[in-house]
């Protein structure tokens, strides 16, 4: 029996750690700023792109670190361009600024690579096959946790043990004081995309090894999943963002197993659905309540 | 003896920690004006959150014209947590010494009479607009206009709570009578108002005083017998303060009304009120006409201190 | 005041006769673009969404991302109920005796000939409107307590949700899953003797709904919803139950997206789910955001602005272009190089008004000295030198093709304008207020207007 779900689990794990970089990213931007980055799956997608058309030019040492760096730069460039000019504005207007810059993206990148799925290049040594329990899978699906659970424990102790980490937390808490208190939010929330945009890069490269097709429109789904392991987790909380990302993950993979593939996507929004109607918090959040 | 209007019972309001109301009792009649007065913080609005249903209290019963309206008491985690007043099933008279068996029994009838909930853990926990529709209207401290309606729809919103015709009705405008009768009653608020000539300006763009006038206007538009409100003289000068008294004098005799209020200008209560409950920390130090109250030492002490010219 | 509003209806009303007169007109006369046709009849559907979706997130304040799930509901209603029998078996082919088994614009029509097609079309409308009503009222009880960004993703979900159950198979036999459905009564089949209605059928009945979401939002139930936007603390304390009004809006926007979705269906003359993904209703969402939050007349305007440019208007920029020779080549770049230079002149002088020159040397707050640095101002300059010297490079050079021209362009420079909409004006062009067509007729007549500024003066 063990022998039968080890694939699923593999799988789910893999993905779901995947999912958990990506969530990271929506997580900390709503803490801060309480916006939903619409964009951000888009910036994941952008990354595979990158790495498509890297990777045919130049070695893979330079890549690698490039399209991180061209991805962090163009999250910053997001945030500068289509949520800083908002800052003061109703929260309807940023989030329908999310979205428009989403769409732009996408339009964009349909123009840049015409339409045309490409083919993301093999990574060596990630991609090789090893064997796991008598189960072969390629080399991903065990890093991904790993270096999942190294970058959030980093990540947890930068924000926990740095100045900037405790900025970051600042604002989270209380936007406007933290300004009067001299914490240069500018900085705080462009470091805060700078982190997103890294992760998501790392994490696009984690997921586009396993599922290689790079389309304009890829990143859409992955992205709202990671939105709802973020708000399963408690939106704001990175611990649970990373264990909402796992969940949604492995219960996607089951369900996958069992033959329903339809609606392994539709489950992730029955989950969110129940956890809005159940504690809208999430796990791990925490309420509040307004005052009249 | 006039009829009972409010009556609250043990109410406590409990935020986490923090104890807002602590075991607040007391009782507006009809035709009064009450005041609750205290330093800031003291939980005077979180008292009228209580009784127009914005919270549900952690404990305690709130009764309008004899009728519960609000009840709750402390369950799950909460009943670990609750730091206020013993959370007794609230009743009065069963509070009171009662010697013998039989006299307890006899008030226990007593209090099941006049309350069918007592001694029950039922709980009674509605909308703030449940008990609007039951005459009980409200401003706030914060004043909270429609921005983007003229001061006339302001208080032509406040009506709809009275209408009875359904929704597609009123999309296809059969009920013209109904909506003519609202309209004329609106423009005869904005007349007793004194707000006629700004009807069409936007409601938020008004000078401040005359902002609270509108407040007043549209919670007078959902035809209330009793009307609570909170800080209307805040941010108005003396001039303005002493209309404001003459004002809230006349609309309780034209309306009929019976008027509980929340202020700090102490001429305004002074004057205006038949009596007055003092809060501080969310505990009531003491109640009574304004003699008694300018002259009890407590509430100098925590309030109103002494003034310089003695 | 009512001699005001009494005029102001009947301008409206006669404006519309002449509308939809207009519309019989283009549908019947010969050389009418067959674009401008298409542009009208989606355009109008659009608005008919579009308007919906402001009733419930401009009017009531309620940010919901659910509108595709809606049109799917209906589409997918309207035509299952409207295929006519014979040809259910060969539609549901991948689903062996699929289909319902009677269609309501058949037997009608069989009954009542023409008539009854529109009469069954009209039933099967209102059915639509009714089932994607239905699933509203059921999604509102969970969701509409929620805040508004959790209210979006929420309703997102659900309408994802819808479009996967619609395709489960086993729900094929009424669904067709994954495949198309067609064959179903579509505009084209309306004519009236010899004259095609293809186009004023659309009109009508968008223009029929639309006006039942003006006269709610007039309505004592309308300024109920405009005060929970404002603010729903005070509208409760004002005596109006949130939970109800908000499920109402929800509803009745919800009854009037599906009707919607069935025209879609008519006028695509083809359902199938995949069409009804999340980006309609962000198309939707774009739209009502541009023609003002709060406007009706906005966003009616805006959708015939959006479907006619991302028809037919921005097409050419899809198209690779190459100049006939030099002379054209150089009126380009005469032409280019003055907008640049207009561009970077305005922004320039928008920056240097506010007193900030590109460098500037200021006192830092801890004493001493420092350079501030106008990044926007210089990146103008910057940018503006690389297009002029390109600009330049294109006329030596031999090269007559103008450059980034090709498939896909047209979307970019859409959604580059939608950006720049989204936060440049985001009050969209109207705002929250409506276009008045009397005081419109009168100043296009004219300066005699109601407000008293006739020749005699002023009355105040």
């Amino acid at each position: 029996m063990a022998a039968k779900i080890l694939p699923y689990l593999l799988g789910g794990i893999s993905v779901g750690g995947q999912y958990a970089l990506i969530a990271i990213g929506y997580t900390m931007v709503y803490g801060i700023l309480r916006l939903i980055n619409f964009a951000h799956g888009d910036i994941f997608t952008v990354a595979g792109f990158l790495m498509v058309y890297a990777a045919a030019t130049m070695p893979l040492y330079v890549s690698v670190p490039l399209v991180i760096v061209l991805t962090i730069l163009l999250g910053v460039l997001v945030e500068k361009v289509a949520y800083r000019p908002l800052r003061t504005a109703p929260r309807m207007s940023v989030m329908i600024s999310a979205i428009g810059m989403s769409y732009l993206l996408q339009n964009l990148m349909w123009y840049v690579t015409g339409g045309l799925a490409k083919q993301y290049p093999t990574l060596p040594w990630v991609s090789d096959k090893v064997t796991v329990a008598g189960y072969s899978t390629s080399r991903v699906t065990l890093i991904t946790p790993i270096l999942t659970v190294v970058l959030v424990v980093a990540l947890v102790a930068l924000i926990k043990k740095t100045k900037v980490g405790m900025a970051m937390r600042a604002a989270s808490r209380d936007f406007e004081t933290a300004q009067l208190m001299g914490i240069k939010l500018n900085s705080v929330i462009s470091f805060t995309f700078v982190v997103g945009s890294g992760l998501a890069a790392v994490g696009s490269m984690l997921y586009f090894s396993n599922y290689a097709t790079v389309t304009p429109t890829v990143g859409a789904m992955p992205g709202l999943k990671a939105f709802v392991a973020a708000v399963f987790g408690g939106i704001g909380s990175i611990p649970g963002a990373v264990i909402g990302g796992f969940i949604i993950g492995i219960c996607e993979s089951f369900i996958k197993g069992t033959g329903l593939t339809t609606f392994s996507d539709a489950f992730t929004f029955a989950l969110l659905i129940v956890i809005l109607a159940v504690k809208p918090t999430g796990l791990f959040g925490e309420n509040l309540t307004e005052k009249v | 003896m006039s009829k009972n209007v409010l009556k609250v019972e043990h109410a406590t309001m409990q935020f986490g920690g923090v104890v807002a109301v602590d075991n607040m009792n007391l009782e507006v009649n009809e035709g009064e004006i009450v005041s609750l007065i205290g330093p800031n913080g003291a939980g005077k609005t979180t008292a009228f959150n209580v009784i127009t249903g914005v919270y549900a209290p952690s404990n305690g019963r709130v009764a309008f014209n004899g009728e519960t309206i609000v009840r709750n008491h402390p369950t799950g985690k909460m009943k670990k947590l609750y730091k206020g007043s013993d959370p007794e099933l609230y009743t009065g008279a069963y509070r009171a010494e009662a010697d013998t068996p039989e006299a307890r029994a006899a008030l226990e009838q007593a209090e099941k009479e006049r309350d069918p909930y007592a001694f029950s853990d039922h709980v009674i926990a509605p909308t703030p607009d449940k008990i609007t529709k039951l005459g009980m209207a409200r401003t706030f401290q914060n004043i909270r206009l429609w921005k983007s309606q003229t001061v006339f729809e302001n208080i032509l919103i406040a009506k709809h709570c009275r209408v009875t015709a359904g929704l597609v009705a009123a999309t296809f405008r059969a009920n013209r009578a109904e909506e003519q009768r609202h309209r004329e009653e609106c423009e005869e608020l904005l007349r007793v108002m004194d707000l006629e000539k700004v009807r069409n300006e936007p409601a938020t763009s008004l000078p401040y005083g005359m902002q609270r006038r509108v407040e007043i206007a549209r919670a007078l538009a959902t035809e209330p017998s009793l009307l609570l409100l909170d800080e209307p003289a805040a941010g108005m000068n003396p001039q303005e303060t002493d209309e404001l008294t003459s004002f809230i004098g006349r609309i309780r005799d034209d309306f009929k009304l019976t008027v509980f209020l929340i202020e700090h200008h102490m001429d305004l209560v002074m004057d205006i009120s038949d009596r007055i409950y003092v809060l501080d920390f969310g505990k009531l130090i003491a109640d009574g006409t304004p003699a008694e109250i300018q002259n009890n030492q407590r509430v100098i002490d925590a309030y109103l201190g002494v003034s310089n010219d003695a | 005041m009512k001699k005001h509003n009494s005029r102001q209806k009947m301008v409206t009303v006669v404006l519309l006769a002449a509308l939809l007169a207009l519309m019989l007109l283009l549908d019947n006369l010969p050389g009418v673009p067959s674009m401008l046709l298409t542009v009208l009849r989606k355009g109008a559907i659009y608005a008919l969404v579009a308007v919906s979706m402001n009733l419930l997130n401009g009017f009531t304040g309620l940010f919901s991302l659910g509108q595709a799930g809606f049109m799917l509901l209906g589409a997918y209603t309207y035509a299952v109920l409207t295929i006519p029998v014979g040809s259910q078996a060969s539609i549901y082919q991948q689903y062996k005796g699929g289909g319902v088994g009677f269609s309501i614009t058949e037997s009608l029509t069989g009954a009542m000939g023409g008539f009854g097609t529109l009469l069954g079309v009209v039933i099967c409308l209102i059915l639509a409107g009714i089932v994607a009503g239905l699933f509203a009222y059921l999604i509102g009880l969970p969701v509409l307590r929620l805040k508004s960004d959790y209210l979006a993703i929420a309703t997102l979900g659900f309408a994802e949700i819808l479009r996967a159950l619609i395709q489960y198979t086993k729900l094929g036999p009424i669904t067709n899953g994954s495949n198309l459905l067609y064959g179903f009564t579509s505009f084209s089949d309306f004519h009236l003797g010899a004259l095609k209605l293809s186009t004023v059928m659309p009109f009508l009945f968008s223009g029929l709904c639309i006006a039942v979401v003006v006269l709610l939002i007039n309505s004592t139930y309308g300024r109920a919803f405009k005060a929970i936007r404002d603010d729903e603390v005070a509208a409760e304390a004002m005596g109006i139950n949130l939970a109800r009004h908000k499920r109402m809006s929800f509803v009745i926007s919800s009854f009037f997206a599906g009707i919607s979705g069935a025209l879609l269906a008519m006028y695509q003359a083809s359902v199938q789910a995949v069409t009804f993904k999340a980006a309609m209703t962000y198309e939707i969402l774009l739209i009502v955001v541009i023609g003002g939050i709060g406007s009706i007349t906005g966003s009616v305007v805006a959708s015939f602005l959006f479907v006619g440019c991302s028809e037919w208007w921005l097409r050419f920029l899809d198209n690779e272009t190459t100049l006939k020779n030099f002379n054209a080549k150089l009126i380009f770049a005469i032409v280019f190089g003055l907008i640049v230079l207009g561009l970077a002149v305005v922004i320039l002088r928008r920056d240097c008004k506010k007193g900030l020159p590109p460098l500037r040397r200021i006192t830092a707050p801890g004493g001493g000295k420092r350079v501030r640095v106008n990044w926007s101002a210089i990146a103008s300059i910057v940018l503006a030198v690389a297009l002029l010297g390109w600009d330049v490079w294109f006329v030596i050079s031999p090269n007559l093709k103008l450059p980034l021209l090709r498939s896909g362009f047209r979307m970019v420079v859409f959604s580059v304008v939608i950006m720049i909409m989204v936060l440049f004006f985001r009050r969209g062009l109207f705002g929250d207020s409506e276009l008045d067509p009397a005081a419109l007729w009168d100043s296009l007549r004219g300066r005699r207007t109601q407000s008293g500024r006739s020749a005699g003066g002023d009355r105040r």
